[in-house]
């Protein structure tokens, strides 16, 4: 009965994960849940495993041990594309974005079209009208995340701001419930940074997201989310409100040192 | 000077080069697979079709010679005349069943490598073909080195040759605006976009949600497939196969029209195609004008060709008709044109041509200066 309970409230449950690369461990028996509705924060020293537990999550590379579950079910050792059509996204650290597409198309690979098969792209007819819709929410969402002068030019030719946004506007085509966001603020400046965050607040009220953000700038990061995980050397260390987590000595001792 | 016979003869290469041009162009200029066995699947069409038309001519008459023996070649000349639509039926069914034959044979070679980097997939291929030739040259039963001969040409009940090769011209140009059409439509599909977004970011496009090695593996299958029709139109095109027809010099030239042309364009593809038969045809009719040159000019098609590549390479590395990325419908549908119709692209390219003409005229009548 617990776990029925579990599945309503519980979108992702990481079961006592385990990934090893060689020598290292990556990932150590770390079990954690994020609630469905909620701004979750992943944070750790360098090296720590938040990455790669991104990685396990979205289905890049298999765990050695443990279990995924996603909106209770199981999603472990799924493809990435499969995982992806389920509601689970994630973005990248650095913009993968496709350079020599146009930035509306960027947006159109993301979403699942009526004319991905093969047999069925040949006929116009099989896929015309949805297409059709696809590109009216593609220009929707760049109106509303301000790629709207933009989206007629070639991806690589964008500035690196507007990257990180087509990165984010893709990861929304596909109607998803879960994102994973890797490191938002990384290299822009504060006030940018907390624009992002702002507009990715907004962004999860609009469609109805659950976010799971790594990020290193904890200052930033605490005015934002609901809930942290604290990793450090692939164990999970900490948890709680944000509160309980920076007045956690283990905490200040991984960050700062012995 | 037989023009004529030279525009018939330069047009069927044309359209079977332009057909493996385009089947390339899918491969590595849309989905970025380095394929470089295209030669192996063009084989492998040739030699099903020379194969299955000569058994099933031998067998419906009756007769057990071996595929590769003087009887078959002989008996071959009078059997193919006698019934037009038996020699045309048996055309049509082994081009269509080249397609499966080569496509199967293509899914099947890039399966284990579709996972790993492009390299791995190119080198696969490459060293593929090489096995099949050096099988295919000691393999008596499609008669080793030698090949096989006496393929029965689909019109040989047409007793003019020159009309013969216009029929048969006819019928790859219809092959290739088949093949053409079909290409396009993929390629301005989503499921084209897709290929697209594989060629620029594998990974990414994996965590987009989309099945990567299936659709490469789908896009290798077509394409071999294509490959081997080429294949098969060049086997009754010319008569006779020998393995060393397919060796691996004719993958790179397949490489060279399609970088040439431009990567990611079927139109470039064609104009790649174009440009490479016309030297080679050229080439073969100078060697016979020409007869006591100091040097063969086979080979100063090669260095053509080479230079054609580098020059290419150098001052236009996108090829003579780039990509267009804006090619696809929704660009019409995001910026609220019309299409424009037949009737207006016409008049527009007549507008164009009586253009050029008259510039031509102008030119000679002030004097070529």
């Amino acid at each position: 009965m617990q776990w029925a309970v579990a599945k309503v409230r519980d979108i992702l449950r990481v079961e006592n994960i385990s990934k090893r690369f060689g020598g290292v461990v990556a990932l150590d028996n770390v079990t954690l849940s994020i609630r469905e509705g909620s701004v979750t924060g992943l944070i750790g020293p360098n090296g720590s495993g938040k990455t790669t537990l991104f990685n396990v999550v979205s289905g890049f590379y298999p765990p050695d041990s443990g279990e995924v579950y996603f909106m209770g079910n199981r999603i472990t050792g799924l493809n990435p594309n499969e995982i992806y059509n389920l509601g689970l996204v994630r973005t990248f650290q650095n913009p993968r974005l496709f350079p020599k597409l146009t930035v509306l198309e960027n947006l159109l690979v993301a979403a699942e079209s009526k004319g991905e098969n093969m047999t069925r792209s040949i006929i116009k007819r099989n896929w015309v009208s949805n297409e059709i819709e696809l590109i009216k929410k593609a220009q929707e969402i760049t109106k509303s995340i301000g790629l709207e002068e933009v989206k007629r030019s070639i991806a690589s030719d964008v500035s690196g701001a507007h990257m990180k946004l087509i990165e984010t506007a893709r990861s929304l085509m596909n109607n998803p419930k879960l994102l994973l966001v890797d490191e938002p603020a990384a290299g822009i400046s504060y006030s940018a940074a907390k624009s992002l965050f702002n507009y990715l607040l907004e962004l999860k009220n609009r469609y109805g997201l659950t976010l799971f953000i790594i990020e290193h700038r904890i200052d930033i990061l605490m005015n934002y989310v609901d809930y942290i995980y604290v990793l450090h050397l692939g164990k999970l260390l900490s948890e709680g409100t944000p509160e309980e987590v920076l007045n956690d000595k283990k905490v200040i001792e991984a960050y700062i040192g012995d | 000077m037989d023009v004529v016979g030279f525009l018939v003869s330069w047009i069927t290469l044309f359209s079977i080069y332009s057909i493996l041009s385009i089947s390339l162009n899918l491969e590595a200029g849309y989905t970025g697979i380095s394929n470089f066995g295209k030669a192996a699947f063009y084989g492998i069409g040739a030699f099903f079709a020379a194969v299955i038309s000569l058994s099933a001519f031998l067998m419906l008459n009756g007769l057990s010679y071996p595929l590769y023996s003087l009887e078959t070649i002989i008996s071959m000349g009078t059997l193919s005349k006698q019934n037009p639509i038996l020699s045309i039926l048996i055309f049509l069914f082994t081009v269509v069943l080249a397609f499966f034959v080569s496509g199967i044979a293509g899914y099947m070679v890039s399966y284990p490598t579709l996972r790993v980097g492009p390299a791995f997939l190119g080198i696969t291929v490459l060293s593929f073909g090489e096995l099949l030739r050096i099988f295919l040259r000691n393999f008596q039963p499609t008669g080793g080195t030698y090949g096989l001969a006496g393929i029965p040409h689909p019109f040989a009940f047409i007793q003019d040759p020159a009309v013969k090769d216009f029929m048969f011209m006819l019928v790859t140009l219809v092959i290739l605006a088949i093949m053409y059409i079909f290409s396009e439509k993929f390629v301005n599909s989503p499921y084209g976009r897709i290929m697209k977004s594989i060629r620029e970011d594998e990974i990414a496009s994996l965590c987009l949600g989309k099945d990567v090695p299936k659709i490469k593996a789908q896009v290798l299958f077509i394409g071999s497939g294509m490959a081997g029709v080429a294949g098969a139109l060049l086997a009754y095109y010319m008569g006779s196969i020998n393995p060393d027809i397919f060796v691996p010099s004719l993958t790179f030239e397949v490489w060279a029209m399609v970088i040439l042309g431009g990567l990611a364009n079927n139109k470039g593809a064609l104009l790649g195609a174009g440009i490479i038969t016309f030297l080679n045809r050229a080439s073969v009719i100078l060697n016979f004008t020409f007869q006591n040159l100091p040097i063969d000019v086979n080979y100063i098609r090669w260095m053509i060709v080479g230079l054609l590549i580098v020059a290419s390479l150098l001052f236009k590395p996108e090829g003579l008709i780039p990509e267009d990325p804006k090619s696809s419908f929704i660009w019409n549908f995001v910026e609220e044109k019309e299409p424009i119709s037949l009737k207006k692209r016409m008049e527009e390219t007549s507008k164009k041509v009586k253009f050029y003409i008259k510039k031509v005229f102008d030119w000679f009548a002030m004097g070529g200066g």
